[in-house]
């Protein structure tokens, strides 16, 4: 059962008990009132009675009449009197009950209320008392006129109730009702449903909470969604970079095994799969470094300079020279804190991707110096320079500029996804500035702060 | 002989499509991006089969395709999602290719289309043998050759592969179809006899431990 319905027979089913009891209450005073004037009424009329024998009793005595029969007769006469009123009055011969004063008593015999007065007469007549009783017809009517009233009026105010109760109910918990729509489609998973309460109440309230809560789960839905596409995306790149390779190797293998070939052709053949080997081998290898550097320990320690830049240059010194690119270090530092292993490959990835992008004689600039808790590196070439759209994409991983030109030089689009995990592993950023045709600046920034006092 | 565009930006997998497509005697046209590639199908150029990477610089392939007209287009492409395959296929496109894929089968796939376009060649010359393709009749120097059925079928796909060594099993189940449950000897017993009365003895080669190839 619903909780309205509950509230709803509970609140009819107390009201109906309190509001008939209150109205029979009310009724029993009302004839209790009625019953006690009637009472009243009576005795004075049974003194007056009484007055009057009283008094028709002393002048028979004066007279000298004051015989048994004379004074019944006298009593008679009363007693006709008020039979016209259907009221009855006799004399009776006083016995030990009858009090001096009054006694009044109600009978309900049946349906009908008997009311009887008994009254002794006083000196000298206290031998006789006069009984006076009197049928309440006429309350009786009153009485169950007024059961009948309030029979009706407590049934016409039970139906009102009923109606007006309800339709109380209905409205107080309509909010309720919408919350719990609300949270049904939220719970079916439409994020999007605004439940509209009005209010100031504690439903309302919660109507906004949810609200907020849904919001912030379609947030973050659609947070994850986005993060998900990416993966996804990531993923599909890398289908696609795994089976390019893949579709020359043994596209080339079919040919030499099935085609009629000359020398010339084997040798090319054989070029192009060892070629496109190297290539997946080699991004096997970078993408399982990648890896290793997300999920392996942070390893902080002192770099020299000079044995970092030594080691990078000897890396790059057969490329510059194919290039005719010259490499001008300057760094104004001895040592610093890093990992000098992911180091010397930031460095090497960074002042490769300069060379690549370099013309012949160019000259790329390294150079590195000491911030206040940072030490800030650049590496700057004079080349093609990248479009601004591009540089948005580059750290993405398989991402490449000129396709053509980075895979002509074995370049399997990793290079700055690798670099900037680098940079993020030690804490610090990396930005690219670049204008075309004149060359790009790559900034990085270690953080040393940390570093200092250990 | 027919005429075939390879758009594909990859350079080792253009210029293997191209070996291939050249082997059946096709003549290629090599683009590698999509810029060009729009300049050469918006110039009027007729083209018997289009091969369309995707993924391309400049232009993707979707876009391009628009551009193809009533050109048959074999799409080429490392997405295998099946909505990718839809979209490609309800972009007009009469064929799908998934990398990596075998270069036999691009190669079928093409000849079937240049089957259904009727651009298929008709007749084909080989030394003194000359074979109505359409007519299914062969003419050694001039002179009328009786071939069964089966033995034109299996010199169809030998045509059709020429400089390609296809398997036993392969011709089996080229010339004779899958159902056909005969030993891989009645190909050897095919071949003997199509060299006999061709006079081909020196141009339907036996491939060390591969099968034949037609050579031209």
């Amino acid at each position: 059962m619903r909780i309205w319905q509950k509230i709803y027979i509970a609140a009819l089913v107390l009201f109906l008990v309190f509001m008939n009891t209150g109205m029979f209450l009310a009724a029993g005073l009302i004839f209790r009132y009625n019953l006690e004037r009637e009472m009243i009424t009576a005795q004075t009329e049974c003194f007056f009675v009484c007055q009057n024998l009283e008094h028709d009793f002393t002048i028979l005595k004066q007279n000298g009449r004051y015989q048994e029969d004379i004074i019944y007769s006298v009593a008679r006469s009363y007693e006709n009197y008020y039979k016209q009123s259907h009221i009855s009055v006799t004399l009776t011969k006083r016995t030990e009950e009858t009090e001096t004063i009054v006694k009044s008593e109600t009978k309900t015999g049946g349906e009908v209320i008997y009311l009887t007065v008994e009254k002794g007469l006083s000196e000298p007549f206290e031998d006789y008392a006069v009984s006076y009783g009197k049928e309440l017809t006429e309350l009786e009517e009153i009485w169950s006129m007024i059961k009948r009233i309030f029979a009706v009026i407590s049934l016409c105010l039970s139906v009102l109730l009923c109606f007006v109760l309800y339709a109380f109910m209905k409205r107080f918990f309509k909010p309720l009702n919408d919350l719990n729509k609300g949270v049904a489609a939220l719970a079916d998973g439409d994020y999007g449903y605004q439940i509209t309460c009005r209010g100031r109440n504690e439903i309302a309230e919660l109507s906004v909470h949810i609200n907020k809560m849904a919001e912030t789960i379609q947030r973050q839905m659609e947070a994850l969604k986005e993060e998900n596409e990416k993966k996804q995306q990531l993923m599909d790149n890398m289908a696609h970079e795994l089976r390019t390779p893949l579709t020359s190797i043994l596209g080339y293998a079919e040919y030499l095994q099935f085609a009629k070939t000359t020398k010339e052709e084997q040798h090319e053949a054989l070029s192009y799969i060892m070629g496109e080997s190297r290539r997946l081998a080699k991004m096997g290898e970078m993408m399982l470094s990648m890896n290793l550097y997300r999920q392996e320990e942070f390893f902080s320690e002192t770099v020299h300079v000079k044995k970092l830049t030594e080691h990078v240059g000897k890396l790059l010194a057969q490329k510059l020279e194919e290039k005719k690119v010259r490499l001008s270090v300057r760094i104004e530092a001895e040592t610093f804190w890093g990992e000098e292993v992911l180091l010397i490959n930031l460095f090497r990835n960074l002042i490769e991707n300069a060379v690549r992008a370099s013309k012949e004689g160019n000259m790329v600039e390294w150079t590195g110096r000491q911030a206040k808790e940072e030490m800030i590196f650049c590496v700057a070439d004079h080349g093609i320079g990248i479009e601004e759209e591009a540089l948005k994409h580059i750290t993405e991983p398989f991402y490449r500029i000129d396709k053509a030109r980075s895979r002509a030089e074995g370049g399997v689009g990793l290079g700055l996804s690798v670099a900037s995990l680098i940079v993020k592993k030690h804490g610090g950023t990396i930005a690219f500035a670049s204008e075309k045709g004149v060359g790009t600046t790559v900034t990085v920034t270690l953080p040393q702060r940390n570093f200092t006092t250990s | 002989m027919a005429k075939i565009l390879i758009v594909e930006d990859e350079e080792p997998i253009n210029r293997l499509i191209k070996q291939n497509l050249s082997l059946a005697g096709h003549v290629c046209e090599q683009i590698y991006d999509g810029k060009t590639a729009r300049e050469r199908l918006l110039s009027g150029e007729r083209y018997d089969v289009i091969i369309l990477d995707l993924m391309l610089p400049c232009i993707d392939g979707f876009e391009l395709m628009k551009d193809t007209g009533e050109m048959p287009v074999l799409i080429l492409t490392a997405r295998n999602k099946l909505t990718d395959k839809l979209a490609g296929l309800t972009s007009g496109a009469w064929d799908y290719l998934t990398k990596p894929f075998e270069m036999l089968e691009l190669t079928a796939r093409v000849n079937l289309i240049l089957k259904k376009t009727k651009k298929e060649e008709k007749t084909f010359r080989i030394g003194g043998t000359e074979i109505d393709l359409e007519g299914r009749r062969v003419f050694v120097n001039g002179e009328e050759k009786e071939l069964t059925r089966q033995e034109f079928e299996l010199l169809e796909v030998l045509i059709r592969n020429r400089n390609i060594a296809l398997s036993r099993d392969r011709l089996l189940e080229a010339a004779w179809g899958y159902d056909y449950e005969g030993d891989t000897r009645t190909v050897d017993v095919h071949i003997t006899k199509l060299r006999k009365k061709l006079a081909l003895e020196d141009r339907i080669k036996t491939v060390y431990k591969m099968g034949y190839r037609l050579e031209i």
